[in-house]
């Protein structure tokens, strides 16, 4: 229990909150006739009530034990946020750039970020590997994937 | 009599070649994921489940029942050789195991893995075979009440059961029904949590979610490690245990085949509560606990033992009562739901082929890994030496290609992303992911049960009490509620009293 906790605590309980109005615009109807609402309101509820538990013991705790512990120390987490700009990228450029040439390009620089070698070495892996996966997933099991504006 | 009928006509079904070919499939691909330090039986089920919507259910069932007794065998071979768990149920194996290895015991530490696993697995199948029939049909007798009773039960005793904080674990209970809510309504039709996205009217997909919250997650865990893990050079011989090792180890492969089903068969409980338990039994049993975490074979033998059986007892609510045990289960119900079946106790009578085909591939299967696991140590040894620049680059792809073929939708990836994200930032908050995800499909069974039983009953709690089954299971389920609070507090009371 910490500083971490007690941020923790507060992001549940706005988000209980959230979840709480959201149910009751849904319509919560009653007892002998719950409404769409009824069950999601039910668990923002509980959401507000173990994420104020967990507010106030970490306050309670953090007064005795005053330990906090960061769990992003001793990790190299820039590299985990490095390798999510480009997955988000993909999302964005799929459709656009169809299967081949956006994977390709994914791979390549998912080959690079996670640990560098020859650039020739990681385009040959990156081109094998977006073949493979070609052949294996549209041409032998008949999935659908993305065309783009090249046709392929 | 019946029983033997069955197994016959399972044995028919689970022979076919096409079936053989998935069970071998699903066990080639457990031991890989098993044998893999950074991606489990959850994530690889999840990444694949896409895959087995072009099969019959009952090679898909089949397969994946391989992927999840076959990462079993296959995470003690890291565990021994590398004292690196392949998956979270193989942790104790590294205490004993990984110390024969280092006394030059590596052989016998693996050999006797794979049997005990062997012996565990099928003594597990025949309890799975002989409690099934008997519980389905008590679960016939289960109406709303009944079943909104039990999911209620099961959710706390994840929640209770949970390795972390009790609160955190009702926190990511609670978030996941929440989740599990979001798009139409069942019922009425009309959209809540939608926040006027019309891409989430459907609700959020469960394979998405579940390869997030496993799959990419654990990539983005693993790739911040700066630590390297590094295989003991040591000559793997006589894989065959002496009849010393035999006969220390045969009590524990015992001991732990029982408690594993038993342990198994408990809502929220699991593989890897079962091999704590058992490797705690051994060492309070053995004549000699010192000898414990210096490499006493007991220590190995009982833990996978107990992992092994406990797979097979897992099946016992899901298959009978339609409740999903834990995460693995509640990937196998979305699995058994998206090939259009209902799992509970009509599964048994309107659709046997899943039921006994999936039994005798649980038998043939055991027979593989254990073919697998002795001779092919060295090609195991060798997998282990793939590089995770090559690795994880390919999950994702099938991460993205799995997602991506849910509905032809760029959308599915992207919501597999923001799970990804969660699923990462959970973990390092410490909150643990697997009963966000078995309340996400719990859900929609518990709304809809409980809203017809309030229904039915006018807007009354007490049906709930009234009828015996649902009154004792809802009230095991709040006194495990009241223990679990109870704990927490004065846990942290016995926590404060040394500072």
């Amino acid at each position: 229990m910490n500083r971490l906790d007690q941020l923790g605590g507060l992001f549940w309980l706005v988000i209980s909150i959230i979840v709480c109005v959201e149910s009751i615009r849904a319509h919560i109807g009653s007892f002998k006739n719950p409404g769409p609402g009824f069950l999601p309101l039910c668990a923002g509820v509980a959401l507000g009530v173990f994420a104020i538990i967990l507010l106030t013991t970490s306050i309670l705790k953090k007064r005795v034990e005053g330990k906090i512990t960061n769990p992003f120390k001793g990790v190299n987490w820039g590299k985990a946020i490095l390798l999510l700009i480009p997955l988000f990228a993909y999302t964005i450029f799929l459709s656009w750039l169809g299967y081949l040439i956006s994977t390709f390009g994914l791979m390549l620089f998912l080959f690079i970020i996670i640990e560098k070698s020859r650039l020739w070495i990681e385009i040959m892996i990156a081109l094998i590997t977006v073949s493979a996966s070609y052949i294996v997933f549209y041409r032998w099991l008949g999935i659908q994937l993305p065309r783009g504006i090249f046709g392929f | 009599m019946d029983i033997l009928n069955h197994l016959f006509y399972g044995f028919s079904i689970g022979l076919q070649p096409e079936n053989l070919l998935f069970c071998f499939v699903g066990c080639l691909v457990g031991t890989l994921v098993g044998v893999l330090p950074g991606i489990g039986p959850i994530g690889a089920i999840s990444i694949l489940l896409p895959v087995t919507f072009r099969m019959s259910p009952v090679s898909a069932i089949i397969m994946l029942a391989g992927i999840f007794y076959g990462a079993m065998y296959g995470g003690s071979t890291t565990s021994i050789l590398v004292n690196i768990p392949g998956e979270a149920a193989s942790v104790v194996t590294c205490l004993d195991g990984h110390e024969m290895a280092k006394q030059g015991r590596a052989g016998p530490a693996l050999g006797i893995a794979a049997f005990g696993s062997f012996i565990a697995g099928t003594l597990g199948v025949i309890g799975l075979m002989l409690f099934a029939e008997p519980l389905a049909e008590f679960g016939l007798k289960f109406g709303s009440p009944e079943y909104a009773a039990l999911i209620l039960l099961g959710l706390t005793l994840i929640t209770y059961l949970s390795r972390g904080s009790m609160i955190k674990a009702l926190i990511m209970g609670a978030f996941g029904l929440i989740l599990s809510f979001i798009g139409l309504d069942e019922m009425q039709g009309s959209p809540r949590l939608t926040f006027n996205i019309f891409r989430l009217m459907d609700g959020i997909d469960l394979v998405p979610a579940a390869m997030g919250l496993f799959g990419i997650a654990e990539i983005l865990g693993n790739v911040e490690q700066t630590t390297t893990s590094e295989i003991l050079k040591t000559k793997i011989k006589n894989l065959f245990p002496n009849r010393q090792d035999w006969m220390q180890a045969k009590g524990a492969i015992l001991r732990g085949s029982v408690l594993g089903f038993l342990i198994g068969v408990l809502p929220g409980a699991g593989a890897t509560i079962s091999t704590f338990m058992s490797y705690g039994l051994e060492k309070r049993i053995s004549k000699d606990p010192s000898r414990f975490g210096k490499g006493a074979i007991e220590g190995v033998a009982g833990p996978e033992s107990a992992n092994n059986a406990a797979t097979a007892g897992a099946f016992v609510p899901l298959l009978t009562l339609g409740i999903p045990a834990n995460v693995i289960m509640a990937l196998f119900f979305g699995a058994l739901v998206i090939h259009g079946m209902r799992p509970g106790p009509l599964l048994l009578t309107d659709h046997p082929d899943i039921f006994w085909g999936l039994i005798s591939s649980m038998y043939i299967g055991n027979g593989m890994l254990l073919i697998l696991n002795l001779p092919l140590i060295p090609m195991w040894v060798q997998v282990l030496k793939i590089p995770n620049r090559i690795l994880f680059p390919l999950i994702l792809l099938f991460c993205i290609i799995g997602a991506y073929s849910l509905k032809n939708s760029v959308f599915e990836i992207t919501i597999m992303f923001i799970f990804g994200i969660l699923g990462y930032l959970f973990r390092k908050f410490d909150y643990e992911p697997a009963p966000l995800l078995l309340a996400f499909v719990l859900g929609p069974m518990l709304e809809y049960n409980l809203r017809q039983s309030l229904m039915v009953s006018r807007g009354s709690l007490l049906i709930f009490f009234s009828r015996p089954i649902s009154a004792v299971i809802v009230s095991i389920a709040i006194v495990l509620f009241i223990i679990s609070f109870i704990l927490h507090f004065t846990g942290g009371k016995r926590r404060k009293l040394p500072a």
